[in-house]
This record gives C-alpha cells, structure tokens and sequence, in this order.
C-alpha cells in the first residue's frame, strides 16, 4: 500500500499496528509525507463540516447558496399559491352526482356501437354493472361528505387506458387532457363524467396560467390518479368539496428550501435495465435498451432539476439520492408512492363455448348476470346444444393473454412412404385476448380459433377417433367487444358457415387483488409474461 | 473584546485544523470526537495563558498534543496514537501550512465553488462519503469496486479540490496565494 493510500486509510478506518509502522518510516524519511497527510486531513475535515450530517443547509453538494435559494423558493411559491387557489375543478353539482349513485343499477339502452358488425364484432353496453367495487379507497380526506367520498371511489376506479402527453404542457392544459380522455371512454354516458369540467379562475396575478408544467406519461390510470398525479406536480393535494368541487389545495410552503439530500427506496423496475444477451434465448442479437438517469425519468415525469439539483440510482440497494428542495423531494416520494401504491388493474375473462347441432345465429347480445344465467338455463334444455368448454383466464389490463385448451396432434407428413417426418398441430380452441379498461367498462380485442376432427362426436372436444385419420376443420372469427364489467357478450362463431355451428359466451370481472403498480411511467417491463393469462380447463 | 467572545472568535476560526490535528493523531477514527472535545476543554481552561502575539493554531495544537496524551493514558491505552516523533512531524507540517482567520474563510468559499464543478460521479462520492457517512466498504460495495481504489479516489478528489481552491485564491488575491502554500498544501 503506497503512501497515499495510508494516509486515506488512517483518516477513514484506521490503521493496523503494522500499517502504522509504514507510514510513520514514510514520515521520517520524508517530511512531504507528513504534509501530505496534514493537506488531507484538513480537507478532509472541511468537508465533512460542509458536507457532514446535521448541516442540512450544507447536506446537498449543490446547496451552497442559501440566501439565493430562499429567495427563489418565495418566488416559486407565490404564483402556485395564487393559482392552486384559485384552480377549481366543477364536476358537476350534487346533482350530478346523485344522479350518478341513482344511476347504479339502472339500465341504459343507448347504443354505443356505430359501425355495423363486419368481421369484428362491437358491442353496445347496455347497463350499468352493479357489481360491487373491489378498489382499495384512497386516502379521505376528514371533511368530505359521503357524497363526496363516493364521488372519490368513482373517480378512482373510472380508468384511463392511457394518459399522455407527449410534451410537458401547463397545467389547465394538461388538466383539460385528463377530463377529455375520460369523456372519450365514457361509454356508458356516465352523467358524473359527461358534466366533468374545468373551471380555472384568473390568479391574482399575471395571465391566470400556472407555471407548473406537467408531463403525463401515464398508462391504465384512474381518473382520481391522474388528478393526484398533476397534483403532486403542483406541489397540491386534491381536495373534495360540496357540491362536487375538487380543488388542489397547496401543501404548506416549506420552512427551508435549500437544496437537502434523501435516500428513497424504489421499485427494482423503477428504471429498465439495460436488456443483455439472453443465456436462454440461444440468439446473439439481444436488444439493447438504454437506461434511463434517475434525472432523465423525473424530468419526464415534469420535475425540473436545475442546475445543483441531482438525482443517482443504486442498483444494489434500489436506494435512489435525491438531492433536491424539500418540496420536490417530497413530490418525487409521492409520485412514487402513489405508483406503489396504485392496484393492478386484473380482469378475469370467463368464456362459454357452445355447439350446436343445428345453425343457430345470435346476435351479438349483451347480457346481465340474471339475464345470461336465463339463457344459459334455456341452452342446457335445448335439445342439440352442447357446452364444448369453459376457459377462463386472468390478465391485466392492456396485457393480452391466451386462453387455450389443446391437444397436441402429430401427423405424419408422408403416412404411407416416410413416417419418420411429422409435423405438429392442434386442435382444441384458442382465444387469444386483450382486455382494457376503459371507463367503466372493458374492451375486449381478441379471437377465438376452434379446430376440431371432422368425424369426431358432436359436442366433444377430444374426441376418441384416431387422430391422425382425422382431417381437422378450423372455425375462426375476430371479435371486438365493449362489455361493462359483470356483464356478458354473447354471438355466433360461425353464423355463415356450414358447420359445426358455434356461439361464444364472454364474462369481464374486476380481479384485482393488489400487488405491483399499475403505473408505467417509462413503459417499464411488465411482470407478467406476454402469455400471461391462467389457463384453465374445460 | 470580552475573553468569551476572543476565545470563540479564535476557537471557531482553527476548529477545523485542530479536528484535522487529532485525526491525524488518533489513529482510532471513532475516538477522535472524545478527544476533540477534550481538547476544546481544556483550551478554554487555559486561554489566559495564551499569548495573543503568537498564533493560536500552534497554542492550541500543543494544548492538544498534552490532551492526547493525558488521554491515552487516562483510558488505559486503549487510544492508539502515532508515535511521539510522528506526531512531532505533523505538527511541524501543520505549523508550515497554517493560515490565518481570512484566509480560512476564502478557502471556505473557494470550496464551495469547486465542489460544484465536480463531475457528477465525483460529486456523488464526495456526498456518500461525507453527507451520508458510507463507509469506504460500503462505498466500494455500491460502487462494485475495491476499498483501495475507494482510497485512491478520494485522495485523488481531494487533490484536485485543494487545487481547485489554490487557482481560486490566486485568481482573486494573487499576492496571497504564495508558492510557498501551494506547494505545502500539493499531495
């Protein structure tokens, strides 16, 4: 170990007996050794009374001018706090909202569907679910009424399949966004949704715009999220008031804005890594993805980090430092918060496979719970109508997953000359799906494939034929469907065909059960595979 | 001026080499604030011996070589010090490179302005080093590197600081920053 090193060691953890021993020789025999240890000691001891813990005004590399930051925190504060005032959302009255609770349980019959049905088949919703909700409340605020705790609920289970923008703009603008996206998926014409409007006062002074910027770069988000969201990035908190106002009442400026340093735990996946070679994939060409800085993520978030202002992500501990305002900092270990703390949206699809002996064309319906289990009854009692299968599945919203019940089928290519070459096939159904959540509702995109012998027995899905004597007939058709959450979409496969003759049955349910967030604010990687879905016997 | 006023005025101004003083002194990292505060004590106790005409860093550097010592022997020896003709070495080299109260305050200032010009990487060591007191294991740990090149890096930065600081004093006070400094102060 050279001179240098000691020196270093014996400030920071001490030497050994023996270590000592070198560095004192070293001393004796050069007096530039001494001094250099005095030159590191000194600067070391400075900057541990500059930097060291308890000197918060000191406690950030970049906080060193205090007088400087205060200033610009008061400046900073004084056109939010005008504005975040007088910023008042309207959602409506209370009218609205009683309309909306009596609303719950009662039908509509509007059609929602404009494009006749083609090859894909779009479905009108018809009724509002009644079905309980299962989203965890958010945080209430003390002083709401129960008009307004409902209004909350509401507004945190209506999603958003996305909310972006691809630009950080003001924040009315921003605001007006969210409100116009979630009147795009207000399919059931929700009248709470339908009068949802902003209404921005002018501030005391200068042209009434917030300075705040917001970035939106949010995936499968409810509305209360979004609004939460732009919130945070206001330094605000959203505020229920009769009649169904909601303000963003601004946080108490902080005492010191100087720039301080905190340690924030993250999600592992808070930042992509960086994709390296798949030992498993047996491909050279792994794609690459470049990471993002810890800095780069919160800019896209809306978070300026000036010019002392930093952020650094460990790897190791998943700790990021940030060194920020107070405020900020804050902000961040919301944002971040509320990605944690957002529940996976999970949407259980439940479908019915039926056959038929006989053509029998159904309309694309959509069905309550009490109405499909009458029409189930009356299938089960109709003589040549069969129950071929019942695949379920589990997904996330926005994650297309695949039902399947299949036999693997190996057929010889040559059956009389060469037996040796075979290829594989299937036969069974496969739905491929992908749910979204739109409002109150799920958008389902998908296709259901059905092959099956041709001489097998009706209603059978193996049949006991040998296979490969068996030619295989594929019935196949896309789908489109709008199906409120506890409701049924039921239509005929095959309508035009010959035959075998097919009606598909399919049920969306709100699953979720917690767990990790539903927030992507990079498109981070979801933890689930593409093929996802839980597959599930007949 | 009243003697509590001068003491504190002359105490706060060499606090920090007198700290940097007993770091070197006591080998034993987690003892060197328990001597400090010793030190500091018995400075008070004895500022009427002090002599104003002579420079109270060197005063009290000596106050402090007797207080490390009554200590080493008070606790058993459980204070490993540097050898007496070591610590006569320090002090020599701490007396060549003392400044006074003014010039402090600019290296102070000088400072501030170089850690800021730090590159990002730098800066973030410098910051767990000293704002969040990691370890040089810990260090190296979340760095995925050795403790020594740890070592090397922190002495390289502090080079590159005490350099920093000595072009600033030169560019603002080109008469007071002698070569004679800078050369004490170059590792």
């Amino acid at each position: 170990m050279n001179d240098s090193l000691l020196v270093e060691k014996h400030l920071a953890d001490g030497l050994t007996d023996e270590e000592t021993a070198t560095l004192e020789a070293a001393m004796g025999g050069d007096p530039a050794v001494a001094s250099r240890l005095v030159a590191a000691a000194r600067m070391d001891q400075r900057l541990a009374a500059r930097l060291g813990p308890g000197r918060s005004e000191l406690a950030c590399l970049a906080g060193l001018k205090r007088g400087r930051a205060k200033a610009h925190s008061i400046a900073r504060w004084r056109r939010p706090l005008a504005v975040a005032a007088a910023l008042v959302l309207v959602l409506g009255l209370a009218a609205a909202v009683g309309a909306w609770m009596r609303s719950i349980g009662s039908a509509h019959s509007d059609s929602m569907a404009s494009d006749p049905p083609r090859a894909t088949r779009p479905f009108v919703p018809a009724r509002v679910s009644a079905r309980p909700d299962r989203v965890v409340d958010p945080p209430r605020v003390e002083s709401e009424t129960t008009a307004m705790v409902s209004l909350r609920r509401f507004l945190s289970r209506y999603y958003l399949p996305d909310l972006k923008l691809e630009t950080a703009r003001p924040l009315d603008e921003a605001l007006e966004h969210l409100l116009q996206r979630a009147r795009e998926v207000n399919h059931l014409k929700n009248p709470v949704i339908e009068r949802l409007s902003a209404e921005l006062a002018a501030a005391e002074e200068g042209d009434g715009r917030p300075e705040t910027v917001v970035a939106l770069p949010l995936k499968h988000v409810s509305l209360m999220d979004g609004l939460t969201w732009m919130a945070a990035l206001n330094r605000s908190e959203v505020f229920l008031k009769e009649p169904g106002v909601i303000t963003f009442r601004p946080w108490e400026p902080a005492e010191n804005e100087t720039l301080v340093t905190e340690v924030v735990r993250v999600r592992r996946d808070l930042l992509p890594s960086e994709v390296g070679p798949d030992p498993f994939g047996g491909t050279t060409e792994a794609p690459t993805v470049p990471r993002l800085t810890p800095i780069e993520l919160f800019q896209s978030w809306g978070i300026a980090f000036g010019e002392h202002a930093s952020a650094s992500y460990d790897e190791a501990t998943a700790a990021m430092t940030i060194c920020h305002t107070a405020s900020t900092i804050r902000a961040i270990k919301e944002l971040l918060a509320m990605g944690s703390a957002r529940p996976l949206v999970m949407i259980m699809i439940s479908t019915k496979i039926l056959e038929f002996a006989q053509a029998r064309p159904i309309k694309g319906d959509l069905l309550t719970d009490q109405q499909f289990q009458l029409w189930l009854r009356e299938m089960n009692q109709t003589k040549g109508v069969d129950l071929l299968t019942a695949p379920q599945l589990t997904t996330r919203s926005g994650q297309r997953a695949m039902a399947e019940v299949t036999k693997e089928v190996v057929e010889p290519m040559e059956r009389e000359a060469d037996r040796s070459e075979t290829e594989v096939d299937w036969q069974g159904l496969r739905i491929p799906i992908e749910p979204i959540l739109e409002g109150e509702v799920v958008k389902l995109l998908g296709a259901v494939e059905i092959r099956l012998p041709v001489n097998r027995q009706a209603g059978k899905l193996i049949s006991a034929e040998k296979i490969s004597a068996a030619e295989l007939v594929t019935t196949a058709t896309d789908f489109e469907a709008i199906i409120p959450l506890g409701q049924t979409a039921v239509f005929s496969v095959n309508e035009s065909s010959d035959g075998p003759y097919f009606a598909m049955a399919v049920t969306v349910h709100r699953a979720d059960g917690g767990g990790p967030p539903v927030g992507e604010p990079n498109d981070a990687p979801s933890p689930p595979p593409e093929s996802g879905g839980q597959r599930v016997g007949p | 001026m009243d003697r509590p006023s001068h003491f504190l005025r002359l105490f706060l101004a060499h606090e920090s080499d007198l700290r940097a003083y007993v770091a070197t002194a006591v080998r034993v990292p987690g003892s060197r604030d328990d001597v400090m505060q010793e030190v500091a004590l018995a400075l008070w106790k004895s500022f009427d011996r002090y002599d104003p005409r002579q420079s109270f860093g060197a005063w009290a550097r000596g106050v402090a070589t007797h207080k490390v010592f009554d200590h080493h022997r008070r606790e058993s020896r459980r204070l490993v010090l540097l050898s007496p003709e070591a610590l006569e070495a320090v002090r020599r080299a701490f007396d060549e490179a003392e400044t006074d109260g003014g010039t402090v305050r600019q290296e102070e200032e000088a400072l501030g302005h170089c850690l800021k010009s730090l590159p990002p990487r730098s800066a973030e060591l410098v910051g767990l080093r000293y704002s969040e007191r990691a370890g040089i294991a810990v260090l190296a740990d979340r760095r995925g590197t050795t403790t020594a090149a740890i070592y090397q890096q922190l002495s390289r930065l502090r080079a590159v600081l005490g350099d920093c600081i000595r072009r600033r004093l030169a560019e603002n006070h080109p008469s007071e920053a002698s070569p004679a400094t800078s050369l004490r102060i170059r590792s």
